[in-house]
This record gives C-alpha cells, structure tokens and sequence, in this order.
C-alpha cells in the first residue's frame, strides 16, 4: 500500500490504536519474537520493539519518558528468572519493576499502560500471546491522556 | 508528663551529652538544632565549644533532617591540621535511621560519628498552622501543656499537639535512633532498645483504598502546586546525587517546567529514587513553601517496601536495601501471563 | 574481520550521514510492504543522505551497493532494513568494515521477522511498523560511535561435559587436532547408554563391538584427562578462558591400592537393583558399572552401603584398598571451549497406567529389552518373561510411548529411534524363535537413515513381524499366567483386533536429563520447548549455542540415532577447533563506562554486578566513586538499570541511544 493510500484509509477509520513500545532482552525475548516471525504466527501491530542486552537494562527513566513521549504503552520483556544470559539482570530489574508498577498505582495513572513478562528464546507463540494480551489491556485504556503537555 | 515538660527535661540531658561530649574530646563538632529566625522555624547549628551548647534547643519544631548535613560532595567535616573530624549528631529517631541507611550507602562510616539519641515525640505540622493564623504575623511561638502555643499582635490560638503533629509523625514506631543500645552514654531520655515494630500503614489505607481516578485527582491537584523550587530534594538525606536526573543532558530526560506532567513525572520518579531508601521523617513536606503533602508518598514506600521485601529502611547498616538485593521467590503477581 | 587498509576516518563528532538501505528479501517483505514507500519516507529524515531498496541486500550485488557509498563518502553511518540482527548483522558489519567504515557504524531495523512476517493480513499495520521500526534505527544509528572489538586469546583446551558416544567421539577429535582435552562423566564408567545396547540398527553391529573400541582409545590417550564420576560445579569466564571447578566424586577406594580382585564384591551383604541392567538384576554396595567399564574402576555406592566393614577387613580386600572416610576432591582448570553431551533419559512409562507398566510383571520398557537382549545382562542375551524366567512365545510391541504425545505435560516431539529399535528388537528375538508371534502396533512408522527403510521392509516381509498400524485401547493381564491380552484396532483392515501376548514391551521413548537444568545454570545456555538445549539456529548452526565457546552435540540436542550423533560430535568439535586454531576471538566491544563526574559513589551499581566487574576506587578529583573492570565487564546494563545520575552507561546501549529511539524529539 503505497503512503498516501494509508493514510486515506486512517482518516477512514475510526478505531484508535494504541502505540506500545516494547524493550526485550536479546537473548531470550527478541529472539522469542523472532520465532514468532519465523513460525508467521500473527499478532496486532501495535508494538515497536528496541533491542537490549538484558532486562535488567531497562531504567525507570525509559519507562517513564515513553509514557511522556506519547507512547500509550510500554512492554518490556525478557528471561524468565533463574534463565537470565547474565544470571541475575532479570531478578534485580523483576524488584524495579513491582516498584514501578505500585508507584503508577497510587499516583493514579494507570498502571495497565505498563506491562513486564518472561519469554523465552523458544516461546514465539507465548510471546505473540501476551503481546495480543497487553495490547489489549493498553487499548481498553484509551489513549495516553495524563502526560499531554501544555507548552 | 506534658509535652512541654518532656521537652525541657530532654533539652537539658542533651546539653550535659553535649557538654560532655566536646570536653571530653569525643567529638569535635556536634550538629543540632537551635532557634530559628521566626517563631515556627528552628535551624541546624554546628557547635565546636562548650560555650555554645546552650544554644542546642529541642522541641516539636525540630524538623529538619541533620543527617543531610553529612553527604555533600566536599567532605565539609575536615580539618586541615587535623584531618576528618568526628561528629556528633542530635538524632531523633528519623535521623537516626537515615544515619544508618547512609552508611549503607557507604556516604557516611558510622564509626566516625556519634548519634545522640533523643527520643522524639513528633514534630509540628508548621504549614497546617499557618494555613490556619492566615495572613496574621506570629510573634511568638511556645508548647504549653500538650498544646502548641501561638500568638500574634491581638490574638491567641491553642493548637492541640495531637492533631496538628505531622501527618508522618502520627504513624511513627521508630522514635529514637535504632543501635542506641550499643552505646547507652550517648542517649539523652529515655532510650531502650526496638523488640519487634510492627506497622500497620493505617494511616494511608483510606487514600489507597480510592479508585485511581480519585487518587489521580488527589494527588495531581496536591503536587499542581508545585513551584519546581527542589527545597524537598535540599532537604532529604537520600538526595545526595552529584547529578540529580532533572538537571541531566545528554540525554535530557524530564521537563523542568511546572506543567503539570512535568510536576507529576518529577515527584513520581523521585519516589521511586526513594523505595526502600525514604525513612519517612517528612523533612520534605515540611519544608515545601508550597505545604504540598508528600507524607502520603513516604508512607506508601514504607508499606511497599515492607510487603514486598520485609525491609524497613535504617535499622542494621549491614542489611542490603532490597533495590541491590533480590530472591528468586521475589513476588511477581504483576507479571504478565497467559491465562 | 578482516584489516583492512581503506579506513574512512571517522571520530563520531562529524555530521551523521546515515544511508538506509531497505530490503525486500524476496516477497517476504516486498510482497506485503511498498518498499520504496519506506525508502521515501526514510529519506524525509533528518540526516538521512542516501535511500535504497533492492531484493537481497545480504547477497554480493546488495553489499556492493552499500559500500560503493561508504567509498564515495555518501554515508558515514548504515542503516539497512530487513530481517533480523541475529540473521544478518555480522554480514552486513564486514561489508561495512571491508569498505572501510568501522562495523560498529552499522545499525540493523527488523521489518521481517518483527513487521511483515507477524503483520501479514494486516498490510497497513505492518507498513506502520516497518516504518517506525526504520525510524527508531535511524535514530540510533545518529547516536553510534565507532568503537575497536576487544581480542581475546583463546585456550587451547577442551572441556568435553559427557562421555557417551558423543561426548568420546568430540574428545578423540579435538585430540587428533592437538588440542587437550578434559572428558567428564558424572558415572563411573564412560559409554553412556549405547554400552547398554545390543545390536545398532540397520547393520546389527554389537554395540559394544563398535563402542568398546572408541572407549578404549579414550583410556589410552594422553591428551585425554579422563574424570569419571566426576561434575562440573562451577563454570566462569567467557569464550577462550572459562575458569571451570570440577568435583571428583569419592569412590571410597583407593583405586592406586585397588588390585581389581573383585573379592569385595562377593563379600558384600547389601544388594540392590542394578541401574545399567534397569532393575532387571541385581548388584552389590561395591560394584563396577558393568565387565567391560573404562575405567575399570571398583566404586562403593554409599547411599546403599551400610559400612559394615566386611570389604575392610584385610582377609577381604588384602591391599587394604577400602576407604570409609573418602572425601570429594575439587579441581579448577581453564579451558577455551565446552561441548556438552549430555545425553538422554529414557522415558519412564509409569504414568501411563493403562497400559500397566510397573503393575504386570510381563511389561518392560524398551530399553529393558535391550538388556534382556544384551550378551551380558541378566539373562545373557536370552529374553524371558519376568513372570516365570520362560521365553515368550509371543511379543507384542507398542510405540510412541511418552513421545507425540499432545496431552497436557506430554511430551510433542517424535524420538526418532523408536520405529527402528523395535524392529531391531523384534527381527532380533524372531532370528532366534522364529516360531514367536511378533506384533508391533504403530502410528507411523519412522525409517528415514541409510538403509532403515530396507531394514523395515525386510523385518516385515521376510521375518513376518506383523505390523499392526493402531494405536492399543487396552490393556489387561490374565492373573493365570501373566499374559498381557491387549485391544486395538487394525486401522489398515479397519478391524478390532485382540491379541494375547506373553511379553510387552513398551517402545519407550527419549527425554532430555531430568537434571538438564543443572547444566543450564551453569553454563548459562537455553533449552528449547520441548527442553532439549537450544542450538543457536536450527537449520544452519544446529551444534553451536548463543554463548560463544559452548556447543552441544548429541542427543542432548533432540532424539537422534547413533550415526546422527556422531555426526554432531565431529561437527561440534570442528567448531571447537575453528576457535581454539585461531588462538584468539573479537568480542564486541559494549561495555560498562563511568561518567565519574556524574558518580555518587551510592554503591549500586557494584552490588547489581553479577560478575562483581565493578569496584570503587578512590578518585583524586570526585572522592570514593565506581569504576569497571572491562575484563570481567559483560555489557549485560543491570548496573546502569539502577543508576540515578546516568553516570554509568552501557556502550552500543547508551542512555543517549535509547533516549533517541523513545522520545518523540528528532
């Protein structure tokens, strides 16, 4: 589809969808999201994927400077623990991340918008799963409202 | 036994502390409070003589956080001749706690200073008070019975002590540093040992129990006040960072306007700075010229902290704070997982 | 990676001139997103000099055309969309370097795997994602700086966990190379299960025949240090230099003193089942494996043994051999690759009770025939019933048991060896009784080697094994003499069919190590789903694994039959000697750095090291702040996760990079 008919047929539609940024570890969940492709198992395209080394990459301030920078979603994802490549990373981000999600809670935004899981390198129809799973949950939310700057 | 006279007793067991202390060498400075400029302010005082212990002061006004004056980047205790220079400092509880988190930290060595414990029964909510005297001076400020006292040009008010503490203060079960124990000559009042605390967040049940939406509103209306002044980050012993993340480039990550997103992603990732960290003694409050509420925010990272990992912040320097430590059964409920 | 003498100087201060180049591989991108759509619109982005599409960028046409660019000076940082890294990213980074731009210029988007592969009838969807997927490369790769790969000397030795046949093939291999090796076996003798096996379909060779021989080739060879019942504990380090701790295990014997008498077996009280015959016999306390074990070494298992004393006495064991108060032994050697060869377990059928494994007497396992079969198991080679110590007179077969199985926590996948090793076992016990009643009920039956379709044939045609395509419905024995009377159904006849047999053997089939996990954590490798250890890529890099300097070959990959085994073995110990023949590897260079104006010293970042890389270090201008060891550093970020200044930072994952594919800001 060539860019000018795309973007007649968004105006077309009505539905919104959601833009969920999605970090996954690079030795399990990219290469899990790998085998979905290969295994052309389908999922909404509503993620954009950034490769890391490890879960335990991933900064509070990613997460947070993507819900402020228009992302409606975020998705973060890698080994399942106890299979870390880099042995704990996964373990020490898994504490980060239950923080993360209680302080998004009690501040009222809503924590749906965020979401962690395991995948492993073997998982691409589990990947495509939760990824399915997420999306749905970021939709039923609306659009990121809450961070909208004024100027 | 009134307020008032618990106050004036321990005042006067911290200054022969003091005294004894400097004459005996054991220190060569000690850190407390003394009055302030206006009547509902007190100040830190560093003292290094005898002669100056008298202006050591104690009561419910005391709310800054000593311990902060222990993390700047520049060593500021050393001497040229002498070297690092032993400190003592005045510590309620809360003080106490963020002592000894810092020498988790590796900021401070513990060995090095002394803790004077005090046993604190809580600090004024000074904004509540001025909230409520309006736009008339106070002239003077006194604790009688278990009120506090305030009066102006033509007028009187009691405020009841009970009520008008801060809201942090209310829920405190540390009230005089943990380890005083290990060195009994330093407590001023009375200063047993902790058996078991047991906290039971009370005090921010009925906000968590909101729907987020309430807790939304809540907490956006408290924090749009916000000036974006960082006397909060001045204030807490925990925000010792060369380079705090609002003021970085390369990449700038945050807006530092007060737009409300801004405001709210400022306190939001400041908070989680906190986990596991904040000893909850409300210095940030209590300093914002803006008298927004942070309490709520200290007292759910207490119970977060708690739940998760059974971790309460500042009582063994040897404990790792649950932020560098994990478990492999850590809880992970918020997972997602296939159905 | 090759020198090269063309270098473009780049010092990563310069303009970005980013060329994007996006593939249409095939269809398979093309075929579902307009290519030049994408190629246009990236080239509306800032710093974007340069946009291209062609079919196959990975072929030699497609380099060529990115480095004729790099030469002309148009680009001095590349972007190529297409499949995955994992796919292409080393191809496309020697282009890079060979055209003299430094590879680590060099930034890959997956609109593949990642867009259209996963979009397909969602083509405007898919459109979306190529594009941001583009974008977000692009904005990286303005952030790239060219970086020096880190060479690291590789040593040349060999860890060989695992000495079946597999595992004795890699080490006589990587030997015959130069190489030293270490060969571990958890058990006392080396050999694995084909020293359980009689004949090895389709040749019906003896399988010692062919084993022993290899086996004693191991013992006699001095760049072979053999450590039978030994386990690796710890292992360390990264490809050329793993710090490996191996724990002898005490056989409480003496083995210098040990003459081999083997008087101290005859003495012993305590019997138990013998787990090479699998319970079918018996053994003692002290015992050796089996006759013809290397080494032939006398070991007490001390989880049976009561310490009686008997084998102590001197009257017993004259060299006074016996060691009651025998202690494991920890060794620590360096090694510059590891093959795992792990093997198999065989499938225990107990859970299956219809079909009364464990509960009649006259149901085995496969394996169990084997050694029945076996010259020198319990009944030398004469198959009886358990019942009553006759031979039957009639065997009934059943395969795929624990194997194609799609219930909830059954095992998927086909084991591969079953089909053949029932015929096997069948044409065997017929060659002997050819008067028996043989059946082997089947869903498929699997003989896809050399010579296994003809074996088959044969077994059916000229031995009349009767082939029974049905799966068995039931299962019940006849309490006057334990016959096995078995229901199914002739699906070729389309006929019940009721058959009363004397023998049943289970055609059980393979599951990875119960403890396979013992060697993931390890060696931190990965397993696949159906929990054999994953390959890096399953078509082209089937013994290699993620981690650089650890392959695996053998069954511990997925079922397979000997020849496939030995395959493996010789190609995972070619991949060892690739490495170790070169005497040193690159390894990128993404490590940790400190910013140590940014630094605290708040400690954070040293205790999330799980590699303790980092350390603190007394800075003349910034007081006790981090500092990390590149050597130890493995660029893995959960130091930076942590860090409040943004004063450590990953290279190749910097803050600033990440930052830029987030932020909405160009």
């Amino acid at each position: 589809m060539t860019e000018q008919a795309i973007e007649e047929k968004k105006s077309e539609s009505k539905e919104w969808e959601p833009k969920i940024i999605a970090f996954l570890c690079n030795w399990c969940s990219y290469a899990g999201a790998d085998l979905a492709g290969v295994s052309r198992i389908q999922y909404p395209p509503n993620i954009r994927i950034v490769r890391v080394p490890c879960s335990g990459r991933i900064n509070a301030y990613f997460i947070i400077k993507s819900l402020t920078d228009g992302w409606d979603g975020v998705l973060i994802s890698g080994c399942h623990p106890g299979d870390c490549h880099y042995i704990s990373g996964n373990l020490v981000a898994r504490r980060r991340f239950a923080i993360i999600k209680e302080l998004l809670e009690f501040f009222g935004i809503e924590p749906g918008r965020v979401n962690f899981m395991w995948a492993s390198a073997a998982e691409g129809e589990r990947f495509a799963v939760l990824v399915r799973k997420a999306t749905e949950i970021v939709k039923k939310l609306g659009p990121n409202k809450k961070f909208e700057k004024k100027w | 036994m009134g307020l008032e006279t618990e106050n004036k007793e321990i005042e006067i067991s911290l200054r022969e502390v003091a005294r004894g202390l400097l004459k005996d060498k054991k220190v060569d400075v000690i850190i407390g409070y003394k009055k302030g400029t206006l009547p509902l302010l007190s100040q830190p005082i560093i003292i290094d003589s005898e002669k100056d212990v008298d202006k050591l002061i104690w009561n419910n006004l005391c709310y800054v956080n000593l311990a902060k004056y222990l993390v700047p980047r520049v060593p500021r205790f050393v001497d040229s001749e002498k070297g690092n220079l032993k400190v003592g400092v005045v510590s309620k509880g809360c003080v106490g706690r963020a002592l000894i988190h810092l020498a988790s930290e590796n900021k401070i060595k513990l060995d090095e200073i002394k803790i004077i414990g005090i046993p604190c029964n809580g600090v004024v909510n000074r904004q509540r008070i001025e909230m409520e005297i309006g736009e008339k001076e106070i002239l003077e400020v006194s604790v009688s019975g278990n009120s506090i006292i305030v009066k102006g040009k033509d007028f009187e008010k009691e405020f009841p002590f009970d009520e008008y503490m801060n809201d942090l203060c209310k829920g405190c079960k540390i009230r005089k540093p943990p380890l005083v124990s290990k060195a009994p000559d330093l407590c001023v009042g009375e200063c047993e040992e902790y058996s078991n605390i047991v906290d039971e967040f009370t005090d921010i049940e009925e906000f968590d129990s909101k729907t987020a939406e309430e807790k939304w509103e809540h907490i956006s209306e408290a924090l749009s006040v916000c000036t974006r002044c960082y006397a909060c980050r001045e204030a807490c012993p925990m925000c010792y960072c060369n380079l705090c993340f609002v003021d970085q480039n390369k990449p700038v990550w945050f807006g530092k306007t007060t737009d409300l997103p801004d405001i709210i992603v400022y306190h939001l990732i400041r908070a989680y700075h906190m986990a596991g960290r904040c000893v909850a003694c409300g210095a940030c409050s209590l300093v914002c010229p803006m008298g927004i509420d942070l309490n709520i925010i200290n007292r759910k990272l207490e119970k977060i902290v708690k739940e998760r990992f059974d971790f309460t912040s500042g009582l063994d320097p040897d404990v790792l704070p649950p932020m560098v430590d994990f478990k492999m059964e850590d809880a992970q409920e918020f997972m997602l997982e296939e159905d | 990676m090759t020198e090269t003498d063309k270098k473009i100087e780049i010092t990563g201060n310069e303009k970005p001139k980013i060329g994007v180049y996006v593939c249409h591989c095939g269809v398979n991108i093309g075929g579902v997103v307009s290519v030049p759509d994408l190629v246009e619109n990236a080239k509306t982005l800032p710093d974007v000099t340069v946009g291209r599409e062609y079919k196959f960028f990975c072929s030699d046409v497609g380099q060529k055309m990115i480095k004729e660019d790099i030469e002309a000076g148009l680009v001095n940082r590349v972007v190529v969309a297409a499949c995955s890294p994992r796919m292409h990213e080393p191809t496309f980074r020697i282009a890079c370097q060979e055209a003299g731009l430094n590879q680590f210029l060099f930034e890959m988007a997956n609109i593949r795997e990642h867009s259209t592969w996963v979009h397909m009838k969602e083509p405007e969807g898919a459109y979306e994602v190529a594009k941001d997927h583009i974008r977000l490369a692009i904005a990286k790769a303005r952030n790239l700086a060219p970086l020096a790969v880190q060479k690291v000397s590789v040593e040349p030795v060999s860890l060989v966990i695992g000495a079946g046949i597999t595992g004795m093939n890699a080490a006589i291999d990587l030997t015959k190379a130069g190489y030293k090796v270490y060969l571990v076996d958890r058990s006392a003798t080396i050999g694995g299960h084909m020293a359980q096996l009689d004949k090895t379909f389709p040749t019906m060779d003896c399988s010692s025949c062919i084993l022993t021989p290899k086996m004693s080739e191991i013992s006699r060879n001095k760049d072979i240090e053999l450590l039978t019942y030994s386990e690796v504990t710890e292992v360390t380090g990264y490809v050329g230099n793993f710090e490996v701790t191996i724990k002898k295990k005490p056989h409480y014997i003496d083995q210098v003193k040990c003459n081999g008498c083997g008087i101290c077996v005859d003495a012993c009280p305590i019997t138990v089942a013998n787990e090479f015959d699998l319970g079918l016999s018996t053994r003692k306390a002290i015992y050796v494996p089996f006759p013809q074990a290397i080494p032939s070494q006398y070991t007490i298992d001390m989880d049976s043994c009561v310490e009686c004393g008997i084998c102590a006495r001197e009257t017993v064991c004259e060299p006074l051999a016996i060691n009651y108060d025998d202690e494991p032994e920890y060794i620590q050697v360096k090694v510059g690759t590891i093959i795992v060869a792990t093997g198999y377990d065989e499938y225990d059928p107990t859970e299956l009770k219809q079909y009364g494994y464990g509960k009649y007497p006259n149901v085995i396992t496969g394996l169990q025939m084997e050694r029945l079969l076996s010259s020198f198991g319990p009944v030398v080679g004469k198959p009886v019933k358990p019942s009553d110590l006759e031979a039957p007179h009639s065997i009934a077969f059943l395969q795929c048991v624990g194997s194609r199985n799609f219930r909830e926590g059954g095992n998927k996948y086909c084991s591969r060896v079953c089909c053949m090793y029932a015929t096997k076992q069948a044409r065997q016990y017929k060659e002997k009784h050819p008067e028996a009643d043989i059946y082997i009920f089947y869903m498929d039956i699997r003989a896809f080697g050399k010579g296994y379709e003809e074996f088959y044939e044969s077994a059916a045609r000229d031995y009349g094994i009767n082939y029974v395509r049905g799966r068995i419905a039931e299962v019940r024995e006849n309490p006057l003499n334990h016959n096995i009377i078995i229901r199914s159904e002739d699906t070729l006849l389309q006929q019940p069919i009721e058959v009363e047999v004397e023998l049943f053997v289970l055609s059980t089939g393979i599951e990875p190590r119960a403890d396979s996990d013992s060697i993931t954590n390890l060696l931190r490798i990965q397993k696949s789903a159906d929990g054999f250890f994953l390959e890096a890529h399953p078509k082209l890099r089937p013994v290699d694994t993620l981690t650089e300097g650890i392959f695996i070959a053998g069954v511990s990959q997925g079922p397979k039959d000997i020849p496939d085994s030995v395959a493996q073995a010789k190609g995972a110990a070619a991949s060892a000697i690739g490495l170790m023949a070169k005497g040193e590897v690159e390894i990128e260079p993404f490590f940790a750095v400190i910013h140590p104006d940014r630094c605290s010293g708040c400690g954070m970042c040293i205790q999330n090291c799980a590699y303790g890389a980092i350390e603190y270090v007394d800075d003349r201008r910034f007081g006790e702040i981090a500092s990390v060891n590149v050597a130890l550093c493995k660029g893995c970020g959960a130091c930076s996760g942590n860090c409040r200044s943004s004063a450590i930072d990953i290279i190749g994952f910097s803050s600033e990079q990440l930052n830029s594919m987030i932020t909405k800001r160009e």
